[in-house]
Order: C-alpha cells, then structure tokens, then sequence
C-alpha cells in the first residue's frame, strides 16, 4: 500500500523528533496531535502525499500499522509497493486488533484490568506470535510506581512502566508458543497505577491508560485458513468494530435488502462482537471486516469469484478462497430464496471454541447474562481475588439483563461481599457500590482495627439496574493517614491495605420479566419490540439510500446482537402512524412523516428547525469522515472511537469541477448521498425518488396477511390502558419533547399502541445518520441508552436521555403465576398511586364484608 | 344460603387483600400506603362512627400490618451463614410473629363484643335456688364477715340462698397438723369462722384433707350443696346486692347455660396502679379483659369461668364431675371442659362485685405466676386445638387465652435485642433506615393506632408493655418450668390485705435495678458510638431509640419497684347513699361519700348541726337509708375522725372503730348495696387516653421513678425508725354517746381541751384552729343561707 511505502521514513522522523527519551513513542510530538486513521478518501489521495507535509506525516505512521479499512485498491498504486512491504513488515506487522467492549479501552484508578476475547484461527496460532499494546497515559501517573501488565489466557507475557504522557507509545511482548490455541483467546491488561505526588482517594481518579485499539492487538498473520465455523476470527477494526461490508453488484431489491440484513445480523452474531459496522458497497480491502455477499445463485452471479464456488442447488455457506490484502468473503447463497435463508438460519449457530479463558472472556465480554434466580461468585464474572496497597480499589464486573427486565423497586439483588482491611484507616474509609456510574450502597468499613469480613451483605435494589449491560463496580475508599505525607518511596506505600476474596457472592433473584414501553432500555437490552412473537417487526426506510441503508443494517445487527438472535425484519418503505406491527423507521428528519414524529412524542416543526441548517450538508470525504478520527485529544478524553461527525459542507447537487476529483474516487467508497446505491453496476444512474418508487413497488407485492389472533389478556390491556389513557389524558396532556440543538441524533420509542410500538432513528440528513448510528452502537454510547427518547451528539459521544411519563408494561414471556405477580409488583411499585388506591380499597371491601360477616355470625348484639 | 354469599365475599376480600399485599413493592409505594392508611383510619377515627367504620378502619391496619410482617418474612432474615445473627434475627422475628399472631387473634376476638341486655325478671317462686360458695384458705376473719355478710343480704328470697364458707384453712389435716402451733392456729380459725357463720346465717363447710386445692374445696362444697345454681366467690369479693338479680335470670333463657360470669372489680389499687398513682386515673390492668375481651368471647360463646363472681349449674358441674382441677388453674379448665361438652356460657359486663388485688409486687407476681403456669398447663395437657366438641372460634378463643401467657419472652427478646447491636454489632433485622421507616416506623405507629382504637378507654398507651416486662422477668422463669414439667405446679393462695407501712424497695426489685443498668448503659454506648465512632450509622440511631424506650420501660417499672406506703388502711369505694348520723343526740341528713371497712366519709347535707358536735372523737351511729327493696339495717357505729370545711358544706370522716360481727351487715348494706357505685367508679376512669398524651404520661415515668426508686433505695440503707402512720383509735367509754342536747358552742369549745385531742397527733389542724374554723362555718353558712334566701326572694 501506498502508506506503508512511506513508513521508514517517517518512522526515522519521528524517533529524530521525539528524541531518545521517547524512543518508543511513534507519535506525538510534531505540531498537530492528530493520529487520524485515514478514512478511505486519504488513500486516494496518496499521490499528492507523497510530498509529505512534516504536519502529516505522524498521522500517515499512525495510520500505518493496520491498514485502512476500506480504501478500495487503487490499482495504480499497487506496483510500486512491492518490494518495501517485505522491509516494513518486519519492522512493523499488522495486528489483528482487539474488539471494542463496553469497558472501552481505558484502565482507570489504582488498579485496573481489561480483558477482551481475541478469535484465532490454528494458522494463526502457529508460530512466533507477538502482543502489541500502544498506550497513553495521564500526566499523574508515576512510572517508578505504575506497570501495566499484558496476560494471554492467563499467562502474564510481559509488563512495562507506565510511562506515556505525552504520546502513544507501543510495546510488544513476545507470547511464548503453546499460549495462543485456536478459538477464543483472552487477552488482559491490568494495569498498577500510583499518582506522582498526591495520595489522596480523589487523586485516583485522575490516573488512567489509553489503551490505543488502533495500534494494539495481536502480531499475528491473517486468517487464511477461515472458514464458515470461524466466522469470529474477522477482523475488527482499528475502532474495535467489526466492518461488515454487503457487496451490492446489482439494484438491491427489499426481498434481497431483508435477506442481506438478516444474513449481517446472523454474521454479527457468529462473530460475537459487541460492535458492528455494516455497510453496502463493493468488496473491502485490507484485512480487517468480512465481506458479504448475499443471494440465490443468479443474484450473486456477478460477484467476483463466486464462480468458483461451483453450482449451487441448495442452501449454501462457504468463504471464497482468500487473497492477499482482502478480508475473507462469506457467501450466503442458495438456489431459491428459501434455500438463502436456510442459509442464514445455518449460520446463525455460533460455536464456541478457544481456551477456558477465552471462553470465560467471550461469556464476559459484553456482560454476564443473568435470568434472574442467580447466585454468582465474583470470580464467574472476572473478579480475582488481591491484596490491595492502594487507597481506592475497584473491582468491576458487567451483567447483562434480559430486556424485558423490569427495573423498579420490587426486589433487591444482594451482593455479599467477603474481604478483609487493615488496622489504621482513616474514618472515612468505605465501600460504595455504584451501579451504571449511580451511586446504590455505601458500606463503612468502621472497625479501627481492621476486620475479616465473610459477609456484608449489601442490597442493590432493582430499580438502580437496567436491561442489557450493568457495570458493577465495588470501590474500596481506603485513605489512611499516611496518604497526608503522601511519602510514595515510603515501604508503607506497598503495605496491603484491602482483601478483596473473589468468593464474594451477587445474588439475583427471580426478577419480572416484560418490556417497559416506551423504553429504549429495553431495545437496546433485547430488542424487546421486534423479537415478539407472531407478526414481523417491520423495519422502515422511507428513503433507502446507501447512508440510510447503512444505518439501519447495522443498527439490525446490533438490535440482532441484544437479542442474541436474527430478527426478521420486513423492510418497507412506507411509514405507517399506527403500525400494526413494532416497526423501526431509520430515516433522516425530511423524510419523516411529521405524524410519525408527532406520535413519538415530537413536535415536527421543532426537530426541523433545530436541524435545517445541517439537513442540506454533505459530509466532506476525507480524514474527519465518519469512520471517526484518532486524536491524542480524543484518547485523553476517552471519546469513543467512532464518535466524530464528518466535517459538512453544502450540498452540491449537480457534480461539479471542485467536487470531481472527491466523487471520482470515492464512487465506491466514501458515503455519497448524491451517488449510486450500486456504485460498481450503475454509478449515478439512480435517484433516490426512483429507488422508493422501485422499493415500494416491491414492498406492496410482500405484504402478508397478519394472524389476527388477540388474546383475551391484550383486549383486556388494551381497554383498560385505553381507559387510563384518557383518565390520564385529562390530568396531564402530552408533552412534546424537545431536541436539543447539538444533538445529531435522536433515537425515540412511541407510546405502544395495540402492543405495537414504534421506534424512530433520525438525524439531519443521511450521512449525519450514518455516522451517528455508526456512534450510538459503540457499546459504551449504547450501553447508556434509556428513556423514551436520546439525543445523540456523535462529535463527542454525549447521549441525553428523556423519560416518558407514562410507561406501559408489554408482556414477554409465557404467562405465569411468579412472573405475573413480580410484574405486577413492579407495576405497583411505579405507580405507586394505584398501589395506594388499591390497597385502601381492599381494606374498604374487607371492612365491609367483615361488618356483614360477623353482624351475622356467633350471638347477636342487641 | 346468604350466609354462604356473606363468607364468600369475606374469604375473597382476604384473599384478594393477601394477593395485592404479597406484592413486594417498593419501599416508595410502601411507605404511601402506609401513610395513605394512616391518614384514612385517622379521618375515619376522627369523623365517622359505627360498625362498619370500626372494621373498615381495622382492615386498614390489619393490612399495613400484614405487609409488615410479610416483609419481614422475606426481606429482613440475617443470612444463615452468619449464625448467630441468623439465630437472633429468628428469635427476633419469631417474637414478632407472635405479637401479630396475638394481635389478629384478638381482632378477631374482639371483633364485635357482646352487650347484653339485663335478664327478664322472674317472679321469686320461679327463682332457682342458689349455693353460694366463699373457698377461704388464710384470708382473716375481717375480710370474711364482710363477704358472707354481703352474700347473705344479696337481693334474692333468702329461702332459696344458702351461703356457704368453704374453708380450707381448718381442715382436718390442718388441724391436726405435725407443727402444734399450726395445728393450734387452725383449730382456732375453724372455731372462730364457725361463730362468725353462725352469727351471720352462713354455713361452715371444711373437709378432711387439703385435697386439690381450690378446685377440691368447691367440689367438696358441692357434695353437700344442693342450689340449681353455684356462685362461686372468692374470699375477698364481697358481692353488691343486685349480684344475682343481674345474672340468675340467664339461666331460666338458656337451658344448656352453665355460667355467668361478671367482671373482677377491685377497690385498692395493685402495685403498678398503686406506685404510679394511678388508680384514680387510669383503668385497671384486668379491665381490658372484662370489659372488651370477655365480652368479645361471649359473641363466640367463649367467655370462660375465672374462678370468683360467677353463677354456674349445678346440673353442668355434675356432668363434668364438678370443678376440674388437674391445672391450677381449675376455673378456666371447668370452663374449657364444659364448652367442650357443648354448654354454653354468658358474660356479663357489670361489676357485681368488689374484690382486692394483691398488694405487694411480690404477691402481683405470684399471683400472675399462677395464673400463667396453670394457663400454660391447660395448653399442655389439654390443647384447645385437639379438644373435640369445641367449635372453631371457641378454639382459637381458648388459645388466644392461653397463648397470651407467652407474652413475657417476646417482652424480654424486644428488651434485650437492641443491646446485640448496641454492643456486640449484630445485624439481626437487615433492612437500611429507608425500609426501618416505611415497613417497621409506620407498622408500629398504625399498631398503636388499632390499639389504641380497640382499646383506648380501658388502656393507656405502652401500660401493655409495661405490665408485660413487670411479669415477664419472674413469669419467664415459671414458664420455663412448667413446660418443663407441666404437672408440677402447685396451687398458691394469693396473698391480698398485705399492709404496706412505708415507703420502700420491693424485694424483687434487684433484677429490674440490674436491667435498667444494663439498658442504661445501652443507651450510653449507642450514643457515644453514634457520634464519636466512625462508621456507625443512622443503624445505631434507630436501635439507640428503640433502647431507649426500652430503658422507658424499666424506667417505669423501677417505679413499680418502689413501693409506696399504702395511705389508707382498707381500701374505700366512693358510694352515693344516704342516712342519718346521729351524734350526741343530734340527728342529722347525710350524704355518704365514700366508704370503706373502717371508716366513711359524710357530707352534711341540711339543718345546722350544732357546731360543738363535730368535736371528734365523737361517738355516734350512722343509720343507712337502705337501698330500695333492702332490710333497714342496725346503726352502725361510729367515731367522728375530723371534719372539714368543703365550701359551704361539711364533710365529715367518720370510723367504725371495731366492728363487731352483726355490725356487718350493715357496713356491707352500705358498701355493698349498690353496684352502680362500682360502676361509676370504673366509668370515671374509662376516658379515652389518645397517644400523644399516653406517650408523654409513660415518657414521664420512664423519665422521673426511676428517681423515686434510687431515692427509696438509699434510704432503705439507714435505719430508721418505723413510723406508724395511724394512732390507735380511742374507743371512748359507751357512756360518751349518752345524747347532751342542747350545748352551747362556746361551752364545747370550752370543753374541748378536755378531751384527749392528744389522741390525734398527726392532726394537722390544732384545737384552736379547729374552734376557729366550726365558727367560720357557722358564720359563713348563716350569711349563705341570708343571701339564698333573698335570691330565692328575688
């Protein structure tokens, strides 16, 4: 490639600038702190960088160890780098990165680990494999008192100082052989981490590693030997997303689109990632993502070495055979359409493969999955047992609930803790468990001469917990009054101070299972909405470009992996007010209905005054694009890697001079709203008018007749909710809610109607909703998703949630006796005027039964 | 059919209530409706009235109760991995339980007490004839003749009333007893208590050996009785004169009546009442039972036998093989087994007669001792649960009586319990203070609230809980020892007329001094490490507090523990009866207020009474006008004590001196003539005591006796001499009453300083005061009487 023609050079560059007290540090210094990962548009510029501005060239090395996602092959540049690559590759060898989880990629505190499930296939396993780790750290953090340590399944395969204030620094720690198997592996970071000159338990928070996604990972070759069993052995991205890009080589048509949806759901789920990118277009390059490729034998036709595959008469999966400097390529094809979603349902069956570590880290990675009537020691969830010298311990740990958990104040999980502390804490010594970063216990650790405790029990209601993932985390404030000489050399500064035992036990008990409606918990913890059985939850897209296409296929995949399952998605394109059916509509804010924004709770106008200026921008192909940027301002402020918009710039509808040499290059590439769907087969031949007229035209003939089977329950639901709605409607009109103007997003989930519930994603304009979305499913962005409403900035990552006032209870699960009385406890116990109501009415009945009762037994008063 | 409909909505009513109450909702939405509830039973309590707002207002607390105590079934165990929180924490709430079993079962009881109406009378030919039995054991010869007196004047054709002493202190066995001073002194009773009956028309019944106590005495009565109907009275409950005109008249509506039972009323104060003064103030410990409980039983047809002031058939007793008496507790135990045989009993809510309670705390104890271990026998021997022919309710009637007894281990567990926390840091109730205020803080107003509601008139705030630890610390102990070895407990005779001279420590006080030091100290620890130790929590707070109403508790009972000198020598009874005292040959109208064994107190109601009269100590006779239907009875003997001036009128102490044994009659025709003054006594102190101010009142006790106790404690160290409050009654010679009309008022001032005024030293008024004072009445009433006349003029 182009970059890595450049990297010696620069590498020398750098390590002159930096100086020998940098020497690791790649990056840095150099008067911009931009390590931009390229987006596609920067490769196609490669021939005028080639002067290299000194501003550049950092951010071309910092580029450089893993290739671009996407940048088509330039076949022009292919020739000339030949021969250097060799010489770059042993100098700086591509990763196979770690993916992102909803821990993110920073260690925190005093003490801190990260743990992340890395698939491999055999080949790669097989010989000298190397760990890459590229960090950043706080100023505060000391390096004589701080290391950050690297294990592979357990086995500890080197450390270092921490020591990278200034700039991203790489090691590498060889793995010796035998460490890696084929499957899941885990890799963890722990890091040791001691302030420089201040010892109180507030200064702790000022300490923290980056972990850098982009340059860290493991050195290992490609996956040549993948096939359709381990599908997980993709490659993500330098975000930690996996790319999974369906190859478009004709008009899509819905059937198809549904079929291509369904099968990227499937592959996000085999793969296991929290995190996926799906885009339509032609065929990846590099080596990270998987290209799809998706249809009965004459759709994929056209695709580029699927006639390799030999005839097709049934159901098929198969990976095309590899080649240098693409990402492996599944087809999911058949001779019918039936036979394709065989397919789909064939490859939706995640095996599970890897060292017991990595399997523990894959079960781990996005939460442990709790169904409520559990009893868990810490050491399932990843806790391990130390002894801790610092002055404010966390032990972190993520449980995922169903989502159709119901979180109110009916019941408590119980943690009990075991552990022990040291004599001579100061007073304020204690244990505060928060939930979600929101504080639910404090428990003093009040005994001057320390204690051994087995079991301190602490209630953690339910109400603090949320469907999907939890973040648990148990902080031990340990200050003792040394930490006022703060002597950091002292010996005492390495004196235990906390035993934390991993036999410390969470205890969950059964909680109620039904989705809260409006909320957007509940879809991002289960897709609870579109995975009801009976009809097909409909997925809306009024105007299907590519932007908006890419959008809602990822958003799919996302939904797929909360509910841990395909979701049979039948895409349309007409929006409907009331749906019969759950239906999530992906759509910039113009091509909303205005009713459909209305009944979500929105007053039309305002959302299209709050996003007129920015509903005729384009996104500027180039560095700031949507696959987001990679500043050392970004690392320190912990901005999630996806989370940037694209610089935007007016509209130009007609191609012209100024715009040609963008639209030239990135025909196949870059998100152009303006350009083809199917850039390789008809490059600007389709408007978007012409491709809902087609959509639509496809959509009507699909339509299916809904089983019109009510159960007695939903009649009765619906009349009494029917019933409070106007109750309640005369109390407290509606309220519409407002966006805030930064938001570049909003997500919104409608009141249900007829059990059916509506949900809205939208942005100001196509490629805003593209980057946007490619933000909200970050799984830290998408772990805080909640209310009825969120209001997304994808600059920063920043969600604002709004509640609705009125939440509905939607029943899940088969009806039972515990189930109905823990729901209906959870019902109570939100509105707890109805309880009251209740309650003061039984006792009237009970009074009254009782006088006519007991007037009328035994002997009678006179 | 509508019956059926009736329990049909009320079983579905529960059950709906349980169904929504089994919700474990938030501590939010438990603490609206807890308050919601309170608010509602406080509108209801204060605004409506009526049946249906009574029990509409009990299924409100019934309901906040019952969440209560589901939660903390489910929610507030320590875990069983810390086991000796865990064991504590079950005790804890097993005593919990207990209460709220407690509570129900007496809602239940109580739902809707009994008001009967007075029996149909009948003519006299058609009256049954009555045996009325006085068991004695000890009791003396004083308390005796007035008992039998009052039983012979009982308002009944004397031809049809036999009064019978059954006295098991001159038995044969006794009278021949190994220690000649006992055998001597029982031979002396039985001699005197045949007079004594002889000279009252009673008849002297003993038996040959002291066989099963009690209950063998009336058996052995019955043997030799042969009345339709049995009174039973104990030795010291005299009976008013209506006493069988106001019960015999059940049994001719019931034929398969086999008793009526009328409440134990009392005239002195027992030693709670007594220390705290209490007496005139606030109803009697055993109020709530006879005036809400037996009544509530008598709905069920459960209301039961308590040993004295009860009528029951002959024809039953036989049938039963008379009175049982394997428990000792023979009067409930005849009860259960006669309502187990389908006999039926009545209640009914009259003070008809006029006992004593024991007066030491050492004899409350023993007698509750008593009364508990027999209780817990029947329980034992004869569970109410497994006994056939008992209809439901009358099971649970039964075990409620008898489960009540347990009630002095719960009392100590909740005594004891803070102090796990306070000093050894156990958690034996998990809950934050969140849930402390919305489960525990409102399930222990609202319970207050119910009993205060049920119970407000006849008990005062927390005066349940202090009779219960006053009991519970020596009744725990006999508990012990009776499920120990449920046959081994013996019949005591309580000791009742015990004097009291002056001020001191009772002789069981040390355990209650031990556990207020215990408590105290509590408190202190609580409070120094809630503010001085870091880490402590609101937790301590709360558990502090609960302490320190527990120290309240002992507080007060420390001031049961002090024994106050008893003022008057036999207790009175404020009465409202005329007669005629004749004094130095004057006869005058007088108003009898008040009266007791020895003495009464008169008002002058007319006429001008010479003033040289009142000289005490006159001797005089005091001629009762009989209540209606009544014997005019023989004068009684008096001596003028003192008189003072109360406004325009004069009120008058006057005593009997000694009283002979036909005087009798006469004192109980006067003391005993009229129930209603019993009556009154008791309404007088039924007012309604709300919480705030019972909570102040116990506070106040709990703050302040424990003073008076270390007071009496530290001067039960010195030595000193006894201090006899009442000099020696000067009997003058017969001849003083001799009538010497006409004196002028100056002569008898005159003569005044002859006579022994010495006599009185403790008087407060001396001799000259006492001329001034006859002539300022004088003067005061001539002008009174001026002034009426010229506004009845006008």
């Amino acid at each position: 490639m182009a970059t890595r023609l450049r990297l010696p050079v620069l590498g020398l560059l750098v390590c002159l600038a930096s100086g020998p007290a940098l020497g690791q540090s790649f990056l840095g210094t150099g008067p911009a702190e931009r390590l931009t990962v390229p987006p596609s548009g920067n490769a196609l510029r490669a021939p005028s960088e080639d002067g290299a501005s000194p501003a550049r060239r950092p951010d071309a090395a910092a580029a450089e160890p893993k290739s671009t996602p996407r940048p088509p092959e330039p076949p022009r540049a292919a020739a000339p780098q030949t021969v250097p690559r060799a010489v770059i590759q042993s100098t700086i060898a591509p990763a196979r990165r770690l993916p992102s989880g909803p821990r993110g990629f920073r260690l925190t505190g005093e003490e801190d680990s990260l743990r992340y499930p890395v698939y491999l296939t055999d080949a790669q396993t097989r010989g000298p494999v190397r760990l890459r780790l590229s960090y950043l750290s706080a100023i505060s953090v000391a390096p004589e008192s701080s290391e950050l340590a690297a294990f592979v399944n357990g086995a500890k395969v080197g450390w270092t100082r921490i020591q990278a204030p200034g700039a991203v620094k790489v090691v590498e720690f060889a793995i010796p052989d035998g460490v890696l198997k084929a499957g899941f592996n885990a890799v963890t970071f722990t890091a040791s981490q001691r302030h420089r000159v201040d010892c109180s338990v507030g200064a702790t928070y000022e300490l923290w590693t980056q972990i850098d996604p982009s340059r860290s990972g493991l050195v290992v070759g490609t996956a040549t030997d993948m096939d359709v069993r381990s599908l997980a052995a993709a490659e993500p991205d330098e975000s930690g997303a996996l790319p999974i890009q369906v190859i478009l080589n004709e008009r899509p048509n819905l059937a198809r689109l549904e079929r291509m949806i369904e099968a990227a759901q499937a592959l996000a789920l085999v793969g296991r990632v929290a995190r996926p990118t799906v885009t339509f277009g032609p065929p990846l390059q590099g080596r990270n993502g998987i290209n799809l490729v998706v249809g009965t034998a004459s759709e994929i036709a056209g695709v580029e070495g699927v006639s390799e595959l030999g005839p097709i008469t049934g159901p098929r999966l198969a990976m095309l055979p590899t080649r240098p400097n693409t990402p492996p390529t599944l087809v999911v094809t058949g001779a019918r359409d039936e036979d394709v979603r065989q397919a789909i349902t064939n490859l939706a069956v995640p095996a599970d493969t890897g060292t017991p570590n990595g399997l523990k880290a894959v079960q781990l990675f996005r939460g442990y999955m709790v169904q409520g009537g559990e009893n868990l020691t810490l050491d399932r969830l990843g806790a391990t047992s130390r002894e801790f010298s610092g002055r404010l311990l966390h032990v972190g740990f993520a449980l995922r609930f169903p989502g159709d958990f119901v979180p109110a104040d009916y019941g408590k999980v119980m943690l009990h803790l075991a552990g022990a502390y040291v004599a001579g804490l100061s007073s304020d010594a204690r244990i505060v468990i928060d939930i979600n970063g929101r504080n639910a216990a404090s428990v003093p650790l009040p005994d001057a001469r320390g204690e051994v405790f087995d079991d301190s029990a602490i209630p953690l209601p339910f109400s603090l917990w949320r469907p999907g993932v939890n973040h648990v985390e148990i902080s031990a404030q340990l200050p003792n009054a040394a930490d006022q000489v703060c002597d950091t050399l002292s010996p005492a500064a390495k004196q235990a101070r906390f035993l934390f035992l991993d036999r410390s036990r969470i205890e969950i008990p059964h909680f109620a299972r039904a989705a809260r409606s409006p909320d957007l918990a509940a879809i991002k913890g289960g897709a609870v909405p579109f995975v009801v059985p009976g009809r097909r939850p409909r997925l809306v897209l009024p105007t299907p470009d590519r932007d908006s296409a890419d959008a809602a296929a990822t958003l799919a995949a996302r939904l797929a992996m909360a509910a841990e399952r395909v979701i049979d998605f039948e895409v349309v394109t007409q929006q409907q007010v009331a749906s019969d059916t759950s239906q999530l509509v992906v759509a910039p804010a113009r091509a909303l209905d205005p009713a459909l924004l209305e009944a979500v709770g929105f007053d039309p106008q305002q959302v299209q005054r709050v996003w007129e200026g920015r509903a005729d921008m384009v996104a500027t192909p180039g560095q700031f694009g949507p696959e987001g940027v990679l500043t050392l301002d970004r690392l320190r402020r912990n901005l999630p890697m996806r989370c940037a918009l694209p610089t935007l710039i007016p509209q130009v509808r007609p191609a012209q001079p100024a715009q040609a040499p963008a639209s030239q290059s990135e025909a196949s590439a870059a998100p152009a709203p303006t350009s083809a769907t199917v850039p390789a087969t008809a490059p600007g031949s389709s408007s978007d008018r012409e491709l809902i007229d087609r959509w639509e035209a496809s959509t009507r003939g699909s339509r299916q007749i809904w089983a019109a089977l009510d159960s007695v329950w939903n009649e009765i639901t619906g009349t009494a909710r029917s019933l409070r709605q106007t109750v309640t409607a005369q109390v407290k009109p509606d309220e519409t809610v407002e966006v805030p103007a930064t938001a570049s997003l909003l997500i919104a989930e409608g009141p249900p109607v007829q059990s059916s519930n509506t949900v809205i994603v939208t942005a100001p304009n196509a490629s805003l909703l593209k980057a946007s979305v490619s933000c909200l499913v970050d799984p830290v962005v998408w772990a805080r998703l909640g209310g009825s409403a969120a209001f997304l900035d994808a600059s920063n990552g920043t969600l604002v949630t709004s509640r609705s006032e009125r939440i509905e209870i939607v029943e899940t699960q088969p009806r039972s006796l515990a189930n109905l009385r823990l729901v209906s406890a959870a019902w109570l116990s939100i509105n707890t005027e109805y309880y009251v109501g209740m309650t003061l009415a039984m006792a009237l009945c009970l009074g009254l039964a009782t006088t006519s009762l007991v007037r009328n037994v035994g002997r009678k008063n006179s | 059919m509508r019956q059926a409909l009736r329990w049909l909505a009320w079983v579905g009513a529960t059950v709906a209530s349980l169904a929504l109450l089994s919700q474990p909702v938030g501590t939010q939405a438990q603490l609206a409706m807890s308050l919601a509830a309170m608010a509602v039973m406080i509108v209801l309590w204060a605004v409506l009235d009526g049946p249906r707002t009574r029990f509409v207002f009990m299924a409100l607390g019934s309901l906040v109760v019952l969440r209560y105590i589901l939660w903390r079934l489910t929610n507030t165990l320590p875990l069983p991995g810390d086991p000796v929180s865990f064991g504590f924490g079950l005790i804890l709430l097993v005593a919990e339980l207990y209460c709220v079993f407690i509570l129900f079962v007496s809602l239940i009881i109580n739902a809707d007490p009994l008001r009967r109406d007075p029996p149909p009378a009948a003519p006299a030919a058609d009256l049954p004839t009555v045996d009325v039995f006085v068991p004695s054991y000890n009791e003396d010869t004083s308390i005796l003749a007035m008992t039998l007196a009052a039983a012979r004047q009982l308002n009944y054709p004397p031809d049809k009333l036999t009064v019978w002493l059954l006295d098991d202190g001159g038995t044969d066995q006794k009278c021949s007893d190994a220690d000649p001073a006992k055998a001597a002194a029982a031979r002396a009773r039985r001699g005197e208590l045949q007079a004594l009956c002889d000279e009252l028309g009673a008849r002297y019944l003993t038996r040959a050996r002291n066989e099963h106590a009690k209950a063998g005495n009336l058996n052995n009565g019955l043997a030799q009785a042969r009345g339709d109907l049995v009174a039973v009275l104990d030795a010291d409950h005299v009976p008013f004169r209506s006493f069988l005109t106001e019960t015999v008249g059940y049994f001719a509506q019931d034929p398969r009546l086999f008793l009526v039972q009328t409440p134990h009323a009392f005239l002195n104060p027992d030693p709670v009442e007594r220390n705290l003064r209490t007496f005139e103030r606030m109803p009697s410990e055993n109020e709530m039972f006879y005036a809400v409980t037996q009544r509530g039983l008598d709905k069920w047809n459960g209301s039961f036998f308590c040993g004295s002031a009860a009528l029951l058939r002959r024809t039953a007793l036989d049938e039963a093989g008379g009175f049982s008496g394997i428990t000792i507790t023979e009067d409930c135990e005849t009860a259960f087994e006669l309502h187990s045989r389908n006999w039926t009993s009545a209640y009914v809510d009259k003070p008809l007669i006029a006992g004593l309670q024991p007066d030491t705390l050492a004899d409350f104890i023993g007698q509750r001792s008593r009364w508990c271990q027999g209780m817990f026998q029947i329980l034992l021997l004869k569970n109410p649960v497994f006994q056939k022919g008992l209809k439901p309710i009358q099971k649970i009637a039964y075990l409620s009586s008898m489960t009540f007894w347990f009630f002095p281990i719960p009392r100590l567990i909740f005594m004891f319990a803070p102090l796990l926390h306070i000093f050894f840091d156990l958690k034996i109730f998990v809950a934050s203070v969140d849930e402390s205020i919305a489960y525990t803080l409102t399930y222990i107003v609202i319970n207050l609230m119910i009993q205060n509601y049920v119970y407000g008139k006849f008990r005062w705030p927390f005066v349940s809980e202090l009779y219960e630890y006053i009991q519970g610390v020596y009744l725990a102990k006999a508990i012990v020892s009776v499920i120990a070895s449920p046959r081994k407990p013996t019949f005591n005779v309580t000791n009742k007329g015990a004097t009291l001279d002056h001020d001191h420590i009772s002789s069981l006080a040390l355990p209650f001094f031990l556990i207020y030091l215990l408590l105290m100290l509590g408190c202190a620890v609580a409070a120094w490490r809630y503010l001085y130790e870091p880490g402590v929590t609101n937790l301590m707070l709360v558990v502090g507090l609960w302490n320190f109403f527990n120290l309240l508790t002992a507080g007060a009972s420390l001031g049961v523990c002090a024994e106050r000198r008893q003022l008057e020598r036999t207790p009175s009874l404020a009465i409202d009866r005329r007669g005629v005292l004749s004094l130095s040959g004057h006869s005058v109208d007088v108003a009898i207020e008040r009266v007791s064994a020895d003495a009464c107190t008169l008002r002058l109601l007319s006429g001008a009474l010479d003033p040289g009269l009142t000289r005490p100590p006159l001797r005089g006779a005091l001629s009762v006008e009989p209540t209606a239907g009544a014997r005019r009875a023989a004068p009684l003997p008096v001596h003028l004590e003192h008189a003072t001036r109360d406004g325009p009128e004069l009120v008058m102490r006057v005593n009997f001196g000694t009283l002979a044994v036909r005087d009798y009659p006469a004192l109980a025709g006067l003391m005993y003539g009229d129930a209603e003054a019993m009556r009154r006594f008791q309404l007088r102190r039924r007012r309604h005591k709300d919480i705030p101010t019972g909570t102040l009142q116990f506070a106040w006790w709990g703050l302040v006796e424990p003073i008076r106790a270390l007071r009496y404690l530290l001067a039960s160290r010195r030595p000193r001499p006894v201090e006899i409050e009442e000099a020696p009654v000067y009997d003058a010679p017969s001849a003083a009453v001799a009538p010497t009309p006409s004196v002028p008022a100056a002569a008898t001032a005159g003569a005044a300083p002859t006579l022994p005024t010495a006599a009185k030293p403790t008087d407060v008024e001396s001799g000259d005061d006492w001329v001034r004072l006859m002539m300022d009445y004088e003067n005061e009433r001539t002008l009174a009487e001026l002034r009426g006349r010229r506004t009845s003029a006008a």
